[in-house]
């Protein structure tokens, strides 16, 4: 038996939950498994951001689920900066949700890593350390591209989620 | 009411709380994975085996940590 972790994402103003994305894909609308090309972003604008969580919806007898690590691997078209509330040090703790907004985010203000962290930059319970021992939620991970005027195309590149386990 | 939706097969659970809709949708048998969202088998259906392989990683991780700590 091996927990059982997923990544949900919230939506809209009533805070909607899909559990179990399959992308996260941004653009400018905000919906889930959203499609890029119906929405693209103008350049010099933003994507909405996407609040997303990491969800372990069993432990499977293990004891702990701790060290969540994000990064992106992958370049961003033109001069596209992607910013989170993710971040090593200075952690902001659990942040209350908001309804997504497609102007520049005052919480995803961090440059998302393009390689896996040292520590852990997503927390649980508000800070770094606290692991789960049941069935959770990690704090909100907030994330937003901003795009240069100058840039032309989108890109494809991978969001990496990553945890310990330990039995 | 707050709503929760399976990414997998989009059936919409409701709940006065965000945790009872959540309670909801855990116990569902998801039709396209033909699983709970408890079962690993529902992961590795929609991810073509890679939840296991992943999940075997997260564990040697945290193994590897748990041990190095303990030699601390």
């Amino acid at each position: 038996m091996a927990a059982t972790v997923a990544i949900a994402e919230f939506n809209t103003a009533g805070e909607t939950k899909t559990a179990s994305i399959t992308n996260t894909n941004m653009g400018d609308t905000d919906a889930v498994n959203l499609d890029p090309v119906a929405y693209p972003v103008t350049p010099g604008n933003y994507t909405y951001e996407k609040w997303q969580k990491i969800e372990v919806t069993a432990m499977g007898g293990s004891s702990a689920i701790d060290n969540l690590k994000i990064w992106r691997t992958g370049a961003l078209g033109g001069s596209a900066a992607h910013l989170t509330n993710a971040r090593e040090t200075s952690y902001g703790g659990a942040e209350t949700f908001a309804t997504p907004i497609k102007t520049v985010s005052t919480l995803a203000t961090e440059t998302m890593p393009t390689s896996e962290p040292t520590d852990a930059n997503l927390g649980i319970g508000g800070d770094l350390v606290t692991a789960l021992s049941a069935a959770g939620l990690s704090d909100y991970l907030i994330h937003q591209i901003g795009t240069d005027a100058g840039d032309v195309a989108g890109s494809t590149s991978t969001m990496n989620y990553q945890y310990d386990e330990t039995a | 009411m707050k709503q929760v939706i399976c990414g997998a097969c989009g059936k919409v659970f409701e709940g006065e709380t965000e945790e009872k809709a959540n309670a909801k949708y855990l116990k569902h048998k998801c039709k396209k994975t033909g699983f709970t969202p408890t079962d690993v088998e529902h992961y590795d259906a929609l991810s073509n085996g890679r939840f296991s392989l992943q999940s075997k990683a997260a564990l040697a991780r945290g193994e590897k940590r748990k041990n190095s700590k303990k030699k601390k």
